[in-house]
């Protein structure tokens, strides 16, 4: 269980920015102060991007507590039945969901940026997410799509995810090419997406 | 104190009984396993899911080699299945061709692979307890040995804290981390992950962790200790990249002509050990010891 905390601390490390620029100039937007406002903006929008991700774990683990346990699965058959029918369950409670409901422009404009610093700082990181053993532009990528056992996941990497929000267990970001999803790791579908998340 | 462990330190305190092998011609003199009493015996096979001949062939080499080296576990380096994951894909990549060593009650230990399916954690024959990283110490009444499983496609904050945590709380003599992709490697089509590299490579030091284990490369290949760090790759129990390694100063011995598997004996301070080829041949042995700290 990821605590609040870790998050919170991730949230913090954008607001860290703003106590250290000066107070503006009535009228007058410099860099620093541009930066400390998309700063501000950014930290909003991951903060609303939580409450979001926590909305949808929160009916993930509602719909799921209705289905026998996992733990102990000595059947295969018991741990896809499993898997599909809160897949199935999932799709139903939110029908109508669309693409930008969790990962919405403020966010992605956020995410894309928080990626971009962890890129910067490791040069090895984009080689990583790109050494993929398929042609990720052969995945069409869509909202409750399965994220299928046939798509081979790219190492996310530390770096990388040092910079995101933390997730709860229920949801895990992966790279496919230079988009992000947001993939429901209980569940195995996708429960929404950003393109080009690596620019 | 420091755990700094240098470069002749390391060569000093190495005894090996092995031939590096990248001709298929060259046989290893053989080191035999001790089978000391009290020892800890396990297999290590990694990228095993394909349900394809060789995946068969080299799980009867397994068998036919507990019959003289009766290991009790295996520990499974990931791609534990590839391609679909359906009931009959677990049967097919692994229960069956498996069953021998699951009917005499080996205990098989998986890690999570770039091919696998977040569920496989469930999935109790691979003994994850629901968790994409566990440890577990072995033998139960006085554990020598600390088995460490991560999730190398997903190193979060959460899990390297974890580690850790449980690297520090750690008592046993042997700690020996096994995970899917390499932070060592000397693999053409993938190398050394060096992102990896640098989030795990400072916990192993600080924390003496004795030997990582990883597959994702097809080949099998045991590496130069790296800061008192014992590598081994070994990827390749059923899929194969022939002549994928790069012959370089990190291996100290590689076979990547056909299929292999290890077997391990930690009796003591020493690790003993063997990658054996699918035909059956030893293409690698020797005895490590355990490398104190500093």
């Amino acid at each position: 269980m990821k605590t609040a905390g870790r998050t919170c601390a991730a949230i913090g490390a954008v607001l860290v920015g703003l106590a250290a620029f000066p107070a503006a100039t009535p009228g007058v937007r410099g860099p620093r102060q541009a930066a400390a406002g998309q700063a501000g903006a950014d930290a909003r929008a991951l903060q609303e991007f939580l409450g979001r991700v926590q909305e949808y774990v929160d009916l993930h683990r509602r719909l799921e507590a209705t289905l026998p346990p996992l733990d102990g699965a000595a059947e295969p058959r018991w741990v896809l039945e499993h898997q599909q029918a809160l897949a199935t369950k999932i799709r139903r409670a939110r029908t109508g969901a669309r693409r930008g409901d969790l990962l919405t422009p403020a966010v992605t404009h956020a995410l894309r940026r928080a990626i971009a610093r962890a890129l910067a700082r490791d040069a090895d990181a984009r080689e990583a997410i790109l050494d993929v053993e398929h042609n990720p532009y052969a995945l069409a990528l869509r909202v409750h799509a399965e994220y299928s056992s046939d798509w081979p996941v790219a190492i996310m990497p530390p770096s990388v995810l040092a910079e995101l929000p933390e997730l709860p267990d229920e949801l895990e970001y992966r790279f496919v090419a230079t988009h992000l999803v947001l993939r429901d790791t209980h569940a195995d579908l996708v429960a929404d997406y950003m393109t080009d998340a690596i620019r | 104190m420091s755990v700094i462990r240098t470069a002749s330190k390391v060569a000093a305190h190495v005894t090996l009984l092995t031939v590096a092998l990248v001709l298929p011609s060259a046989q290893a003199p053989v080191h035999e396993l001790p089978l000391a009493n009290g020892s800890v015996r396990f297999a290590v096979i990694g990228d095993s899911g394909t349900g394809g001949r060789q995946q068969y062939e080299v799980a009867r080499r397994l068998t036919e080699a507990r019959q003289r080296f009766p290991f009790r576990f295996v520990l499974m380096l990931g791609d534990n299945l590839y391609g679909r994951e359906r009931p009959n894909d677990y049967i097919r990549k692994f229960s069956r061709p498996y069953r021998a060593l699951l009917d005499g009650g080996v205990t098989f230990h998986a890690a999570i692979g770039n091919h696998d399916e977040r569920v496989q954690r469930y999935y109790e024959p691979f003994n994850m307890g629901g968790q994409l990283y566990y440890s577990f110490a072995v033998p139960a009444s006085s554990p020598l040995v600390r088995f460490i499983a991560l999730d190398s496609t997903y190193m979060s904050p959460s899990q390297l804290a974890w580690l850790e945590r449980t690297l520090a709380a750690a008592t046993e003599r042997w700690k020996i981390a096994y995970f899917h992709h390499p932070i060592y490697s000397s693999g053409a089509r993938h190398g050394s992950d060096v992102v990896l590299r640098r989030a795990l490579e400072p916990l192993f030091v600080k924390y003496e962790v004795n030997a990582a284990l990883a597959g994702h490369e097809h080949f099998y290949e045991r590496l130069q200790p790296q800061k008192g760090v014992y590598y081994f790759t070994s990827g390749a129990a059923a899929k194969l990249r022939r002549g994928n390694i790069r012959l370089g100063p990190l291996t100290a011995a590689g076979f990547d002509q056909d299929r292999s598997f290890m077997l391990v004996e930690i009796a003591g301070d020493t690790l003993h050990f063997q990658a054996i080829s699918r035909t059956g041949r030893v293409v690698d042995a020797g005895a490590l010891p355990r490398l104190p700290g500093e």
